[in-house]
């Protein structure tokens, strides 16, 4: 691994743009590839771990521009590049060209107007969103113009003390659905094989009546996140409405106006318990379901996960399943 | 039925049925450099998990030993070191019958021990001369067929010697399978960029509009291998490029470029499509032969530095044999869109490269406005599909060189695999193998198609003795092929793409 960097004081995007060319330059031969996307994360600057944790992944595997906009406690935003190479198996160097830009208090650094000229033109550009939302509740409008994917981690967001639902709500509110701009979110991505599991645990046709006569869902082992995404896609899913929502309860109206409470219990067991109208009781352990695998990600976010991270910042397809799901927030 | 409406919009990752798949020919090329460590390569990734494999051939093995090579052969091959304990759960999931592929022992062996998978199948991985003793002794000891498993066979080219072998081999296969069960294998269309045609062509907007006669002036299918026969002397003999590699992989790559757009992607209405453009070839009269087709055989030559052997010199073959390996040769398809439009398809071994490509020419502009500036001629727009060794599509267009005249010279617009996705392709033989255990035949040759193919390609084989077989020409090994298969595009003003 090679790794440089350089101080610069200014964020002038040409003068970056120099820096950056002649790292390259001096760290690489020619025989280059060619950047696959653009990666703007933002993050609190204390929580930079996480983000070379998903760096980590990505290096040797995608080349990329990055950008990093960290808020910083400091007065005045500055910046600095960084430029890191690793050969692939065709000795063809893979590198990361990053700005990190210090957004400090004056707000100049997570402007549109700092960071987009420093952008690759005509690749994708997908925005990693690991910041509050709080002070940003329309971030989705602006950033909807300039990039084609914004990826988020409701789990994260928990973590940074704000309510899941709340985070939900504000996705929710500002999504664009018919747009070619893509709202992802890595909390919904990590529950897919719990989802897979109900659906596969529901499947026999046996099974499928039960799924009309449910009167409380409860989950268990899991985040506030997870489990909210998880209520949100029966609701979606079983054509529910959302009458409360209230951590660590929400209530649904069916179809036929009875109402289905879902709970969040905290316990060690990662489990979803469904009960009926008529009594019966079925429970699915996710740690006993053929979709274990894709389940026991311990990791926040599932970013241990580096298949499922990569595959998402590769699809420039919008889960519509997920869109779905917010929009039962959205109504409710 | 009452539905489910929390399956509703998620994929999931299709699995095949548990199965097991019996290689006949187990001890072999094929299975030893492609189905084992494809096979392997789905296992370390999950696709397939409950199977067995189990290797049939004459070879005096056993199941060690077997598992032993497998073993040796995945240290060698196997681009990411083996990890002990997949490999060794591999590796539990194998075993080997050593029988004569024509009498009952080793069936019978099979039918009472192995087939307990609710999927059973056959690969024919054996030399073609195999595949009716095979075929009959499955028949004969009641395993084609079974109520309490689904059974598949897998053929290999190629597919008979002539349309009447073809034609006997099908009714072999038919007494016995349904053309459902029968999977003709050819491995590349399991090529990321051959499945990428269709993409291509049919995915985007502005390449339908422009692709026919009107705008495009020649196309050019090339399959060139650096590699002489090897050790399959006695194969080549029976073979030649003509079988090897026009009857199949040319002719396949020509349907994809050729075809009219399916109604849909089911793997009928896409082989219906094909099947239309090998009707519509216009046959090449045997008298014409001599300019329509070029039969080369590489002699003596240099190859990355080396000398290497002439085709007669190889093992196993005659001294005097005139089979070709090289053909070249010139074709039109009879319909509205491709009135007109010359194909040329050349293949060959101990070529100047290893490279698999089609080319699409178009038609220069009407107007040559910049003749009047530029002394050479403008070159013409040309996308190039790239199958081998980088898999990836170019577009060469006319560019003003920077400077205060109006000069000009061709560049290249590229798209690579490698450098777009960042991530490997799997292997042909990967996404064949899944294919087959999931039951999708889309990618593999229906009856009719390998007889239509041979319909044309029967015109084209030299038989005994005729002036035709005569007419072999040389060409040094290392080279482009013979020189004369310029021939076949002079009268069209182009020339063959260089190697």
């Amino acid at each position: 691994m090679q790794m440089e960097k350089i101080m610069n004081e200014g964020l002038n995007a040409l003068a970056l743009e120099k820096e950056i060319s002649a790292e390259l330059k001096r760290l690489t031969t020619d025989n280059i590839r060619t950047s696959l996307f653009n990666l703007v994360f933002f993050y609190k600057d204390k929580e930079e771990y996480i983000i070379e944790k998903i760096l980590d992944y990505l290096f040797g595997k995608r080349p990329a521009r990055i950008i990093h906009i960290q808020n910083c406690p400091k007065k005045n935003t500055s910046g600095y590049v960084k430029v890191r190479c690793y050969p692939d198996s065709e000795d063809k160097q893979v590198c990361f060209q990053e700005i990190i830009i210090q957004n400090g208090q004056d707000g100049i650094g997570i402007a549109l107007g700092t960071w987009v000229p420093m952008l690759i033109h005509e690749i994708p550009i997908v925005v990693l969103w690991f910041d509050s939302l709080d002070p940003y509740p329309d971030i989705l409008k602006p950033i909807s113009g300039v990039a084609d994917k914004m990826i988020f981690c409701t789990e994260w967001n928990e973590t940074l003390q704000e309510n899941p639902i709340t985070v939900c709500s504000k996705l929710a509110k500002n999504l664009i659905p018919h747009s070619d701009f893509i709202v992802s979110d890595l909390t919904w991505l990590k529950i897919l094989g719990m989802r897979e599991a109900a659906a596969s645990f529901f499947d026999p046709p046996e099974m499928r009546p039960n799924l009309q006569k449910l009167q409380k869902v409860v989950m268990t082992g899991s985040s506030v996140s997870e489990a909210l995404l998880f209520f949100l896609w029966l609701c979606s899913r079983l054509d529910w409405k959302l009458a409360e929502a209230e951590t660590p309860e929400l209530k649904f109206h069916t179809p036929k106006n009875t109402i289905i409470t879902a709970q969040i219990k905290k316990q060690e067991k990662k489990q979803v318990l469904f009960i009926t109208t008529d009594g019966q009781n079925f429970k699915i352990d996710f740690k006993q379901s053929a979709f274990r695998d894709r389940i026991e990600k311990p990791f926040l976010c599932s970013l241990d996960n580096q298949k499922q991270l990569l595959a998402e910042l590769d699809s420039l397809e919008p889960d519509l399943l997920y869109y779905q799901a917010l929009k039962a927030i959205k109504d409710g | 039925m009452q539905e489910n409406p929390l399956s509703e919009g998620l994929i999931t990752q299709k699995t095949p049925e548990p199965f097991i798949m019996v290689i006949f020919g187990a001890s072999g090329d094929l299975a030893a450099k492609k189905l084992i460590p494809a096979l392997y390569s789905l296992f370390e990734q999950n696709f397939i998990s409950n199977f067995q494999i189990v290797g049939f051939a004459r070879t005096d093995w056993d199941s060690a030993l077997f598992r032993q090579k497998i073993v040796s052969l995945l240290k060698k091959d196997h681009e990411s070191p083996l990890k002990k304990e997949i490999s060794r759960d591999f590796l539990a999931k194998i075993s080997f019958i050593s029988a004569p592929y024509d009498a009952d022992d080793g069936y019978v062996l099979l039918k009472n021990n192995f087939l307990k998978f609710p999927q059973v199948i056959y690969y024919l991985a054996t030399p073609p001369i195999m595949y009716e003793p095979i075929i009959d002794r499955l028949g004969k000891n009641g395993l084609a067929n079974s109520k309490k498993s689904i059974t598949k066979i897998v053929v290999e080219k190629p597919f008979g010697r002539d349309l009447g072998s073809a034609r006997l081999l099908n009714d072999s296969l038919f007494s016995i399978f349904k053309e459902e069960q029968i999977y003709r294998i050819d491995h590349y269309l399991g090529k990321e960029t051959v499945q990428n045609i269709m993409v291509f062509r049919f995915g985007n907007g502005i390449y339908e509009p422009i692709w026919n006669h009107h705008y495009i002036d020649h196309v050019q299918i090339t399959v060139a291998e650096k590699t002489g026969i090897e050790k399959r002397g006695s194969y080549y003999e029976n073979a030649g490029a003509i079988r090897d590699m026009l009857q199949n992989h040319l002719l396949q790559l020509l349907c994809l470029v050729a075809m009219e757009t399916p109604n849909d992607l089911r793997p009928d209405s896409i082989r219906n499509e094909k099947i239309k453009i090998l009707k519509a070839i216009r046959p090449i009269a045997k008298d014409f032969g001599s300019t329509e087709v070029i039969r080369g055989q590489y002699s003596e030559g240099i190859i990355d530095g080396e000398k290497v052997n002439a085709y007669r010199k190889e093992d196993k073959v005659d001294p005097q044999s005139t089979v070709e390996t090289y053909v070249a040769l010139r074709l039109f398809i009879d319909t509205w869109r491709w009135s007109g439009v010359p194909f040329f398809l050349r293949s060959g071994k101990r070529l100047a490269r290893r490279l698999s490509e089609i080319s699409i020419q178009f038609k220069a502009p009407p107007h040559l406005l910049f003749s009047q500036v530029q002394s050479a001629p403008i070159k013409p727009n040309t996308l190039t599909f790239s199958i081998q060794p980088d898999e990836g599509i170019t577009f060469q267009f006319n560019s003003k060189i920077p400077g205060f005249s109006t000069k000009m010279r061709a560049v290249n617009m590229a798209f690579t695999y490698g450098s777009s996705f960042a991530s490997k392709s799997p292997e042909a033989y990967e996404r064949l193998l899944l294919d087959i255990l999931l039951g999708d035949p889309t990618l593999f040759a229906r009856n009719d198609e390998v007889e239509h193919a041979w319909e044309f390609v029967s015109k084209l084989l030299p038989s005994d003795g005729d002036d035709y077989q005569k007419n072999i020409i040389f060409y040094p090994a290392g080279s482009s092929g013979p020189e004369q298969a310029q021939e076949l595009l002079t009268p069209y003003k182009c020339r063959w793409r260089r190697l």
